[in-house]
């Protein structure tokens, strides 16, 4: 028998974490996954689906009942010592409201046990963008600047793992774009971002890795490149409705049609792109559009529609 | 940690508030008394408020009974009771602990804020009650309701010793609003659920035909530093009263390190 030493190299690694709130809700069940160092890593979910659940046990905020979670390579417990090398923008942005931005960020940096001049103050309110407003009471901001000043606080020990609670929500498309460009900088320097977001497109945009949940459960997990290989369904636009759903529900290598917006979800199973065209359009049936979805659309889109039902 | 938690007291409209609070209670009380006069209207009552117009540390005395009554007790449910919800209804206390700090630590700063504000208010009210009554009822010595009389040096002295019993007495309905706060995210149900204690337990305390159980409530010896003004000094319920504390004090600030602990920051 042969005994290996393996070193931990994962920035994030969470073992049959599990959490059921007092009351009996379940909000995370049996999520393991891992996040290697380097990695921007999306958690996609649907609202409700246990995102900041999970991610507020990955920080030692909330109690898991069973499973733990790991940063790097530390078993994480609140107030952990690595918590030194972690940024964190969790669910919303939150300040004591009657003292400025700056004031804030100094108290948040000196709570920890540094001397503010440690601190990487200048790059984190040029990330702000508040200008003049910084020495403004932080009650007075609007959602944007609060989320903003919520991202520089984040960033100001320059953190080895960044993890950030659908960072774009309240923000204008700018603001979004910037902040999108922002992780990009962040992961260039080597750190590890997790970013949580309902929006598959950010995700898809922004992140190398992802793992989609949906009630508190890992549905898809992988690298972008591997989620977004052509899937197995396609989106058709045709003139005539009623009957492409006829047609195509007993057409052999269909596992499912449903409606979708004005055209069809089709989900095959394997039944070529082109057959399926050209059976509708022997039926005398018109395509306008047929495109193809990739895995995690698949997975996702499932998820939405079982969800709305 | 605790110069945080100190910075974040400084600056902030409430702690003005307070300190207008404190420096309006004694000014008001010396306006009232000199306006009015008790002693026409006590009969052959000789409280320590009857004879307050006898000498400004008469005054002060009176003052100080009335602070400790009602006015610290607010200010300190307040400050005890939001110390930790307050972080919640803001949504910070998560951010606090995000950084590399223990929450035992965290409590304890919040605790040890709030005791050292808790004391300095105290020594402020008895500094201003001193100050209000000699401009108001002048600098003669201290006539007690048992008929005898105090010199102002001696007087003086034993009014500085009020100032940590005052403090600690109050310890007892200070440390449930801390528990309750550790626990809540609204800063009103800690000082609610404290001050709801402390107005009970003085009600209760006024039925005298319920015993000695009495003695057991945490607003009994509230007073008991009168006893410094009798004469001989009488200390066995100023004693008595600061042993009492304890136990409020263990139970409650412990279950509230013992809660924060397990509590699921949601905040």
């Amino acid at each position: 028998m042969q005994y290996s030493m393996t070193v931990d190299d994962s920035a994030v690694r969470l073992v049959g974490l599990s959490k059921v709130f007092r009351g009996g809700v379940t909000a995370v069940t049996d999520l393991s996954f891992t996040v290697s160092r380097g990695q921007v890593f999306g958690l996609l979910g649907p609202n409700g689906s246990g995102k900041t659940t999970t991610l507020r046990m990955m920080l030692g905020l909330v109690h898991p009942t069973s499973g733990s979670a790991y940063i790097f390579g530390h078993r994480m417990i609140s107030g952990h010592p690595v918590l030194r090398r972690v940024g964190a923008l969790i669910e919303r942005p939150a300040f004591v409201p009657y003292l400025s931005g700056q004031r804030n960020l100094e108290l948040f940096w000196q709570a920890g046990g540094q001397p503010v001049r440690e601190a990487n103050l200048e790059p984190a309110l040029e990330v702000a963008g508040l200008g003049d407003a910084i020495e403004r009471k932080a009650g007075t901001y609007s959602k944007g600047m609060l989320q903003r000043l919520g991202l520089a606080q984040a960033l100001l020990n320059q953190p080895d793992l960044l993890v950030l609670d659908e960072p774009t929500i309240g923000l204008d498309p700018q603001e979004t774009h910037r902040v999108r460009q922002l992780v990009r900088e962040v992961a260039e320097g080597g750190s590890t971002v997790i970013l949580s977001s309902h929006i598959l497109a950010e995700v898809e945009q922004v992140c190398s890795h992802a793992a989609v949940i949906d009630r508190g459960r890992l549905v898809a997990y992988g690298a972008i490149s591997d989620l977004t290989r052509a899937g197995s369904s396609v989106y058709v636009e045709v003139d005539d409705v009623e009957s492409a759903v006829a047609i195509l529900s007993v057409l052999t290598g269909v596992a499912k049609v449903s409606r979708e917006g004005p055209g069809l979800s089709v989900r095959l199973d394997g039944l070529e792109r082109e057959a399926l065209v050209s059976a509708l359009v022997q039926h005398g049936i018109g395509v306008e559009t047929i495109t193809s979805r990739h895995r995690l659309e698949d997975v996702f889109l499932q998820l939405l529609t079982e969800k709305s039902q | 940690m605790i110069r945080v938690e100190f910075d974040k007291q400084v600056g902030r409209l409430r702690t003005y508030v307070f300190l207008g609070i404190i420096v309006a209670f004694p000014a008001l009380l010396n306006l009232i008394f000199r306006v009015a006069s008790p002693a026409d209207h006590a009969g052959a009552d000789q409280s320590f408020v009857v004879l307050a117009p006898n000498s400004g540390l008469n005054m002060a005395i009176a003052t100080l009974g009335h602070a400790g009554d009602v006015v610290l007790p607010l200010l300190g449910v307040i400050l005890a009771g939001s110390a930790v919800a307050e972080e919640a209804s803001w949504g910070t206390l998560s951010y606090l602990l995000v950084r590399p700090v223990t929450r035992r630590r965290l409590l304890a700063s919040k605790l040890l804020v709030v005791a050292v504000l808790i004391i300095a208010a105290t020594a402020l009210v008895t500094l201003l009650a001193v100050v209000a009554g000699l401009i108001a009822f002048g600098w003669r010595p201290v006539e007690t309701p048992s008929g005898t009389t105090l010199p102002t040096g001696i007087a003086l002295a034993r009014i500085a010793i009020t100032t940590p019993y005052m403090a600690w007495i109050m310890s007892g309905v200070i440390s449930v609003g801390f528990f309750i706060s550790s626990l809540s995210n609204s800063p009103l149900n800690g000082a609610a659920a404290a001050f709801g204690l402390a107005v009970s337990s003085q009600i209760l305390d006024s039925f005298s035909f319920i015993g000695d159980v009495r003695t057991f409530l945490p607003t009994h010896y509230w007073r008991a530093w009168e006893g410094l003004f009798a004469n001989p000094v009488s200390w066995d319920d100023m004693i008595v009263g600061s042993i009492l504390q304890l136990p409020y004090v263990i139970v409650f600030v412990a279950l509230a390190f013992w809660s924060f602990r397990r509590k699921d920051i949601l905040m």
